[in-house]
C-alpha cells in the first residue's frame, strides 16, 4: 500500500469524520453538562456520546465499502495518518468497545463514581480515549505515535483515579502515571534515535533506510537495535505485555471496574494495531529477508513466552478478581503476541480475530465482575463468588462461558482464536521453524495453566455453597450486557466463518 | 436472575438502546459487503458519475465451470431412476477459449479405492470422458450408480474429477451423493447425529426448563432416563443397518451410515461422521453405559437437575468422539468430554473431590491441547483435495484424506526429528493420559475414587477406552510408519501397565481404588494388542475394550452396592458378606472372575489374543505380561475372598452403620440388579459366542492391520473359522 499523495487537511476531513464526531460529542457533553440540570442532564449527556459513537461507527462502516467517494487506502493530513481498511477495522472495534462501556456506565449509583458530577466527566474521558486509540491505528509518523499513545494514556490515568471512595484510586492513577511517563519518555527517547538514524519521522520512509542500512552492513545496525528497544518499553507498556506489565495489575485493582474493563481492552487493542503497524511499515519486518526476520522473530516470541508465562503464573495465586483478571488479561497479551511473533498475514489476522475475541470475552468478563461487586457490596475478593451458581445462575453461567472461553476450550471464540495462532504459528516461514514450534507448545502449556485458575473460579461459584443464600440484587442493565456478551462468544466458537474473512481480508493489506 | 424480573424494571430503556444500537451495526456491516465490490481497495474510478459499464470482455483462457442442475456448487445427489440412481452436472466454458477436457472419471482406482463399485461418470451426448467445449456454452456429465441387489454399501460419497487444459483451476471435481432409498429418510439419513445429539437436546430441555421455573427434580431424571435410553434405541438401530464386513476396497473408505457436509469452509473444516468396524463396538458400549450410568444415578440427591443436564452433556461429548472423522470436529467432542467430568466429580463427588477434580482436568487439558497441535501439524501439511461438494483446498482436517498423504515423502524435520515421529509421539501423550499409560496414570486411582458411582463406571468404560480408539483411528490410519516405528514400545508401556497396575492393585484396601487400579493393569492388554499390529492384537484390543467396558461398569456398580449401604470400602473391615447377600455375593463373584479373565466369561478373549498377538514379535516381553493375568486372578480373587467368604464379623450386627437395615446387610435392590443384569448377560454371553463381536469388527481391523502391515495374513477369518470349530465341539 504506497499512497500515491497525500491529501490535505481540508481533504482529509471527510475521512475524519469518526474522530471528529467523538471529539465533537465529547466538548457537546461537556457543555450539557455545564448548562442541564436534573433528570436531562443524566439523559442528555449518555445520548449525545452514544449518538457521537454512533455516527462514528456508521462513518467507519461506510468507509470500510470502498466507495469511489471515499477510496481507500488514502493519506491524510499532510501523512501523519493513514486511513485504509486496516485502520477502519480497528475504530469500528474501538467505537463499539466505548459505546458498550459507557453504556454499562449508565446504571451508576453518585456514590460509586464518586458523586453525580464525575459521569460527564467518565464519558468525555472515555470519547477523548477512543479519539486517541483511532489515532493509534491509523498514526503514519513518529509524532503521531506518541501523541496518540499520550491521548489514551492520559485520559487513563484520569479515568483510574476516579474511584475516590479510597486510597486505592488514587493510588492507581500515580502508579499508572509514573509508570506511563517513563514509559513514554523511553519511547520518546527511542524514537529520537531513530530520527537520528532515518532524518525522517515517517514510518515507510524509516523503512526504507532500515532495509538499506542492513543490507551495507549485513545486519540491523546498533543504533536501530537501541531505539527500537526504547520504543518497545512504550509499546508493550501500552500492551502490558511483560516485562512492562506491573502497572496493570494495581490499577485494575484500584481503578473502578468498568474503567478496568475499559483498559484491558481498549488501550490493549489500540496497542496492537499501533504494534503491528509500526512493524509493518516503520521498520519492514514482514518484507525482511530471511536473517533479520528471524530476529524479530525471536524477539516478539520471547516476549510473548515471558508475557503469557508471568501472566499465567501470577494469576495462580490471586485472591482479588479483578487482580486475577488482569494477569489473565496479560497471559491473552502473550498469546496475541505469539500472533504477532510470525511477521504475515496469517499472523495478523490470527492477531485481528483474536481481539475481537478477546473484546468481547474480557468485557463479559468484567461486567459479570461489576455486577457481582454492586450485588456484595464492593467485595472484590473471590470470596463474592462463592456460590453465585445458586444465588445468580444466569451471570454465574455467562462468568463461566467467559473463562472457559479464555482458557481456549471449545465451542467458544477463545478456542477458535487460539486455533489460528498455533496455525498461524506451525505455518511460519520455514526458515526457524522449530522456534515456532517452541513458542506452539509454550503456548500449549500456557493453556494448560490458565485452566488452573479458571477452574478454581468455576469451582469457587459452583461447587461451594455462599455464606447467605439468597439471590444477588444486580443492576438489570449490567447482567443483561454481560448475557448478551456470551451470544457473540458462543456464536463464534461454532461459526466463525464470515467474521473471520471479513476481518482477514481488510486487515491483510501487504505494503 | 429471573427474566420475568427484567421486563417489569425500569432499565428498558438503555436495553433497547444497546439493542438497537447492535441491530444497526450489524445491518451496516451487512451493508457494506455487498455493497464492497471487492474487498481489498478497489482502485478508484475517475470520475464520480455513475456509467454503465460496458460487458468486460472475456479472458483469452478457458475456465471451467462446474454446477449442479440448479446451478449450485454441489454436491450432485443422485436420483433413483429406473433401477439406477443417476443425475446431471453442468459443466461450462465461463472463458474466451475452447475448453478441451481430457478426462472425466470418478476418482479413486483399484490402488486407491475411493468410490463404491458400479458409479461411473460420462457426457451425456456420446458417452465419451472427452469432449471439447466451445466459450460460453455447457455440456452434461451424466454419473450413473447401479448398485446390486444386496449391496454392500448403501450410499456413495465419492467426487467427479475433471482434468482440462484450464491451468489455474488445475483438477476440479463435484462431489457426487447417493444414498439407497429407505424407509423414513430423514432418521435413516442422518442416524449418527440423532445419536450424538440426543442427549444435547436433552441437556438444553432440562437447563431452559429450569430457568423458565418449571419442572423439578423427578422430571429432569425422566429426561435424562428417555434421552439415553433413545440413544440406545438408535444405537441398536445402528447395529442392524451396520454390515461388519464392509472393508475400504467396498468405497467409502469402509465407513458406513456417513454424514458428510461441509462446516466452516475458511478453515477447510467439515462435519465428517461415519461408523466403521472400530467404532461400532465402543458406539454400542457409550450408549449402554450411559443408560446404565443414568439408571444408577438415583442415588444422586443433591441439584439432580445440574447433574443430569451435565450428565447428557458428557454423554454427547463421549458418542460424538466415536463417530467424528474430522480431527477438528474429533476434537471440540473430546474437549465438550473435560468440564463435565470436572464439575461432576467436583461437586458430587467424594472426600477429596476437588482435588480429583482438578488433577483430572489439568492433566486431560495438557494431553488434549498437545494433541490440538498435532492435529494442526498434520492439517498444515496436508496435501490438497476436495471437500464434500468439491471445493478444491489446499489442507484438510479429514481422517480418510490424511491417510493418503504420505508424511514421510516430505522430508520435514522439527528440531532435526522426523515430523511424523515428533507428531505421533504428541498425539500419543495426549491418548496415553487417557488410557492411562504408567507414568501418566495418576490421575485416574483419584478421579475414580472420588467420583460419583455412575461417573466411575463412566470413567472405566467409556473415557480409558476413547484414548485407545485415538491411537487405532489416527495413529495407525494416519501415520503408519510412525506405528511401526513406536510398536516396540507400545507393547513394552503395555507390559509396564499390566503388571504394575495388578501389583497396584494387590496393595489396596480400598475396594474402588483396587478396581481403579486394575482398570490400569487391563487397560495393558490394549496396548500390546495394539503394538503387536497383527490382525489378532488389534481384535484383542477392541474386544479388551468392550469387554472390560462391560466388567468394569460392573465392578463399579458392585462396589458402590456396599458403598452406599455402609460407608465403607475397606476390605479389612469387611468379610463374610455372602451368607448376608447371597445374589450379591454371586454377582460379584462373576464379575470378579471375569476380571481375571477366566475362559467362558468375556475377559478371557481380550487378554489371550493380546498375547497371542503378540508373541511372535515381542516373546519376552508378552511371557512377562501373562504374569498379569496370574496376578489379575490374585487380586480379583483375593478381594472376593477377603469380602464375601469367611464367617461374617458379629461386630456389624451391632454397628451404627446397620442400624437402618436391622443388623443385617440387605441384598440388591431392583435398581441395583436392574443395572448390574445387563452387563452380567453380556460378559457371558460374549465369553461364550464372541462371534457377533468378531464379526462387528472384521471389516475395520482389517482396513487397520493392511495398512499398518501390509504383508500379514488376514487371520480374523481363520480365527473365526477355528473359534466356530471349536464352539462346534463344545456342543
Amino acid at each position: 500500500m504506497i499512497p500515491t499523495s497525500a491529501l490535505t487537511v481540508v481533504q482529509s476531513l471527510r475521512y475524519a469524520v469518526p474522530e471528529l464526531a467523538m471529539a465533537v460529542g465529547a466538548l457537546f457533553v461537556l457543555v450539557w453538562d455545564l448548562l442541564a440540570r436534573g433528570r436531562a442532564r443524566r439523559v442528555g449527556v449518555f445520548a449525545v456520546a452514544l449518538v457521537a459513537l454512533a455516527v462514528a461507527a456508521f462513518a467507519c462502516v461506510r468507509q470500510l465499502a470502498v466507495t469511489p467517494r471515499l477510496p481507500l487506502p488514502a493519506v491524510l493530513f499532510d501523512g501523519q495518518l493513514a486511513c485504509d481498511s486496516y485502520a477502519c477495522v480497528f475504530r469500528l472495534l474501538f467505537a463499539t468497545v466505548t459505546a458498550l462501556v459507557i453504556l454499562a456506565a449508565v446504571p451508576a449509583s453518585p456514590r460509586q463514581k464518586g458523586g453525580e458530577g464525575a459521569l460527564a466527566e467518565i464519558v468525555v474521558l472515555l470519547l477523548l480515549a477512543c479519539v486517541g486509540m483511532s489515532l493509534m491505528a491509523m498514526a503514519r509518523t513518529l509524532l503521531l505515535v506518541y501523541l496518540a499513545i499520550e491521548l489514551v494514556s492520559v485520559p487513563s490515568f484520569i479515568l483510574a483515579a476516579l474511584r475516590s471512595r479510597d486510597r486505592a484510586g488514587p493510588e492507581a492513577a500515580l502508579k499508572y502515571a509514573l509508570y506511563g511517563s517513563v514509559a513514554s519518555g523511553a519511547m520518546l527517547y527511542g524514537m529520537s534515535w531513530i530520527y537520528g538514524m532515518s532524518r525522517s519521522l515517517v514510518l515507510s520512509e524509516i523503512a526504507e533506510r532500515v532495509v538499506s542500512m542492513t543490507k551495507e552492513q549485513g545486519h540491523l545496525p546498533n543504533a536501530f537495535v537501541i531505539g527500537i528497544a526504547c520504543v518497545m518499553a512504550g509499546l508493550a507498556y501500552k500492551i502490558a505485555a511483560a516485562p512492562f506489565h506491573m502497572w496493570a495489575p494495581d490499577v485494575y485493582e484500584g481503578a473502578p471496574t468498568l474503567v478496568a474493563a475499559f483498559l484491558s481492552v481498549g488501550p490493549t487493542a489500540a496497542g496492537f494495531a499501533l504494534l503491528v503497524r509500526f512493524f509493518r511499515e516503520g521498520l519492514g519486518a514482514q518484507a525482511a529477508a530471511a536473517e533479520p526476520r528471524a530476529a524479530w522473530g525471536i524477539l516478539a516470541g520471547s516476549l510473548a513466552v515471558a508475557t503469557m508465562t508471568i501472566g499465567n503464573l501470577s494469576a495462580l495465586s490471586q485472591t482479588n478478581v479483578k487482580r486475577l483478571l488482569a494477569y489473565a488479561s496479560i497471559a491473552q497479551v502473550g498469546t496475541m503476541l505469539l500472533a504477532f511473533a510470525v511477521f504475515d498475514d496469517e499472523g495478523v489476522a490470527a492477531l485481528a480475530f483474536y481481539l475481537v475475541a478477546y473484546c468481547a470475552m474480557n468485557l463479559g468478563a468484567f461486567l459479570v465482575v461489576l455486577a457481582v461487586g454492586e450485588g456484595s457490596d464492593g467485595d472484590e475478593s473471590v470470596d463474592a463468588f462463592r456460590g453465585l451458581g445458586e444465588r445468580a445462575p444466569a451471570i454465574a453461567a455467562a462468568f463461566a462461558i467467559f473463562l472457559v472461553s479464555l482458557v481456549g476450550l471449545p465451542p467458544f471464540a477463545g478456542f477458535v482464536g487460539k486455533l489460528y495462532v498455533l496455525l498461524a504459528l506451525l505455518r511460519a516461514p520455514s526458515d526457524y521453524h522449530g522456534w515456532y514450534w517452541f513458542l506452539a507448545c509454550a503456548c500449549v502449556a500456557n493453556t494448560a495453566l490458565s485452566l488452573v485458575y479458571c477452574a478454581r473460579l468455576l469451582r469457587t461459584m459452583y461447587l461451594e455453597r455462599a455464606p447467605e443464600g439468597e439471590r444477588v440484587s444486580v443492576a438489570p442493565l449490567h447482567a443483561t450486557m454481560a448475557l448478551l456478551l456470551t451470544v457473540p462468544t458462543v456464536i463464534l466458537g461454532l461459526w466463525w466463518g464470515p467474521l473471520y474473512d471479513f476481518v482477514s481480508q481488510r486487515v491483510a493489506v501487504s505494503p | 436472575m429471573n427474566l420475568r424480573r427484567l421486563s417489569s424494571s425500569s432499565a428498558w430503556l438503555p436495553l433497547v438502546g444497546w439493542l438497537s444500537l447492535f441491530a444497526l451495526l450489524a445491518l451496516s456491516i451487512a451493508w457494506s459487503g455487498r455493497a464492497v465490490a471487492s474487498p481489498i481497495g478497489a482502485p478508484p474510478s475517475a470520475s464520480a458519475s455513475a456509467s454503465v459499464p460496458a460487458a468486460p470482455p472475456l479472458p483469452h483462457r478457458p475456465i471451467v465451470a462446474l454446477s449442479t442442475a440448479d446451478g449450485a456448487r454441489g454436491p450432485l445427489v443422485l436420483t433413483a431412476r429406473d433401477g439406477a440412481y443417476v443425475a446431471e452436472l453442468t459443466i461450462a466454458d465461463e472463458g474466451g477459449e475452447p475448453l478441451i477436457v481430457s478426462r472425466v472419471a470418478i476418482r479413486g482406482d483399484d490402488e486407491d479405492v475411493r468410490a463404491p463399485p458400479r458409479l461411473s461418470a460420462r457426457f451425456s451426448d456420446g458417452s465419451a470422458t472427452t469432449a471439447t467445449i466451445a466459450p460460453a456454452t455447457s455440456k452434461h456429465i451424466v454419473v450413473t450408480w447401479t448398485p446390486e441387489r444386496n449391496a454392500r454399501t448403501r450410499q456413495v460419497l465419492a467426487h467427479v474429477v475433471i482434468t482440462s487444459n484450464d491451468e489455474q483451476a488445475g483438477e476440479v471435481a463435484m462431489g457426487v451423493r447417493a444414498q439407497l432409498a429407505s424407509v423414513a429418510p430423514f432418521f435413516f439419513d442422518h442416524l449418527l447425529s440423532c445419536l450424538t445429539f440426543v442427549p444435547l437436546l436433552g441437556a438444553l430441555f432440562i437447563v431452559l426448563m429450569a430457568g423458565f421455573g418449571r419442572g423439578d427434580d423427578r422430571s429432569a431424571r425422566t429426561i435424562a432416563l428417555v434421552a439415553t435410553a433413545l440413544q440406545c434405541v438408535f444405537a441398536v438401530w445402528l447395529a442392524t443397518l451396520f454390515r461388519g464386513d464392509v472393508t475400504r476396497l467396498d468405497g467409502n473408505d469402509g465407513y458406513q451410515l456417513i454424514e458428510h457436509a461441509v462446516w466452516v469452509r475458511s478453515f477447510d473444516v467439515e462435519y465428517f461422521v461415519g461408523v466403521d468396524g472400530i467404532s461400532m463396538p465402543m458406539v454400542l458400549l457409550t450408549s449402554l453405559v450411559s443408560f446404565l450410568g443414568c439408571v444408577a444415578s438415583e442415588t444422586i440427591t443433591t441439584r439432580p437437575r445440574g447433574y443430569y443436564a451435565l450428565y447428557l452433556l458428557l454423554a454427547t461429548g463421549m458418542m460424538g468422539v466415536f463417530v467424528a472423522l474430522d480431527l477438528l470436529l474429533f476434537y471440540v467432542f473430546w474437549e465438550l468430554v473435560l468440564l463435565p467430568i470436572y464439575f461432576l466429580v467436583g461437586a458430587w463427588g467424594g472426600a477429596r473431590k476437588e482435588y480429583a477434580a482438578t488433577k483430572f482436568i489439568v492433566y486431560a487439558l495438557v494431553g488434549s491441547v498437545s494433541m490440538l497441535l498435532a492435529f494442526l501439524a498434520m492439517y498444515a501439511n496436508a496435501d490438497r483435495t476436495f471437500m464434500v461438494d468439491g471445493t478444491t483446498v489446499a489442507h484438510t482436517f479429514s481422517i480418510p484424506d490424511l491417510a493418503r498423504v504420505s508424511f514421510a515423502g516430505k522430508h520435514l524435520t522439527i528440531f532435526g526429528v522426523d515430523f511424523a515421529k515428533v507428531v505421533w509421539c504428541l498425539l500419543f501423550f495426549g491418548f496415553a493420559i487417557k488410557i492411562p499409560v504408567f507414568p501418566l496414570h495418576t490421575w485416574l486411582p483419584d478421579a475414580q475414587v472420588e467420583a460419583p458411582t455412575p461417573i466411575s463406571v463412566i470413567l472405566a468404560a467409556v473415557l480409558l477406552k476413547m484414548g485407545a480408539y485415538g491411537i487405532l483411528r489416527i495413529n495407525f490410519a494416519i501415520l503408519p510408519d510412525a506405528t511401526r516405528w513406536a510398536a516396540g514400545a507400545m507393547v513394552a508401556l503395555g507390559v509396564v501397565n499390566v503388571i504394575y497396575g495388578a501389583l497396584c492393585a494387590m496393595a489396596q484396601d480400598d475396594l474402588k481404588r483396587l478396581v481403579a487400579y486394575s482398570c490400569v493393569s487391563q487397560m495393558g492388554f490394549c496396548l500390546i494388542g495394539l503394538g503387536s499390529l497383527t490382525p489378532q492384537g488389534i481384535a484383542a484390543c477392541l474386544i479388551q475394550m468392550v469387554s472390560h467396558g462391560v466388567i468394569a461398569a460392573m465392578l463399579f456398580l458392585l462396589v458402590a452396592v456396599i458403598d452406599d449401604r455402609v460407608r465403607t470400602r475397606s476390605l479389612r473391615a469387611l468379610g463374610g458378606l455372602a451368607s448376608q447377600m447371597p445374589l450379591y455375593a454371586v454377582l460379584s463373584g462373576l464379575a470378579f472372575v471375569a476380571a481375571s479373565g477366566v475362559p467362558g466369561l468375556s475377559g478371557f478373549w481380550g487378554e489371550v489374543l493380546a498375547l497371542l498377538g503378540a508373541f511372535p514379535s515381542y516373546r519376552a516381553l508378552t511371557t512377562i505380561g501373562a504374569l498379569g493375568l496370574v496376578l489379575a486372578a490374585a487380586y480379583n480373587l483375593g478381594a472376593f475372598q477377603r469380602i464375601f467368604l469367611g464367617p461374617f464379623r458379629d461386630s456389624w450386627r451391632t454397628s451404627a452403620a446397620l442400624e437402618p437395615f436391622g443388623g443385617r446387610f440387605p441384598d440388591l435392590t431392583g435398581r441395583e440388579l436392574a443395572t448390574v443384569a445387563p452387563l452380567a448377560v453380556i460378559a457371558v454371553v460374549l465369553g461364550v459366542w464372541p462371534v457377533p463381536l468378531f464379526g462387528l469388527i472384521a471389516g475395520g481391523v482389517r482396513d487397520v492391520t493392511s495398512v499398518v502391515d501390509p504383508a500379514g495374513p488376514d487371520q480374523v477369518a481363520s480365527l473365526l473359522h477355528r473359534a466356530s470349530h471349536a464352539l462346534a465341539l463344545l456342543r
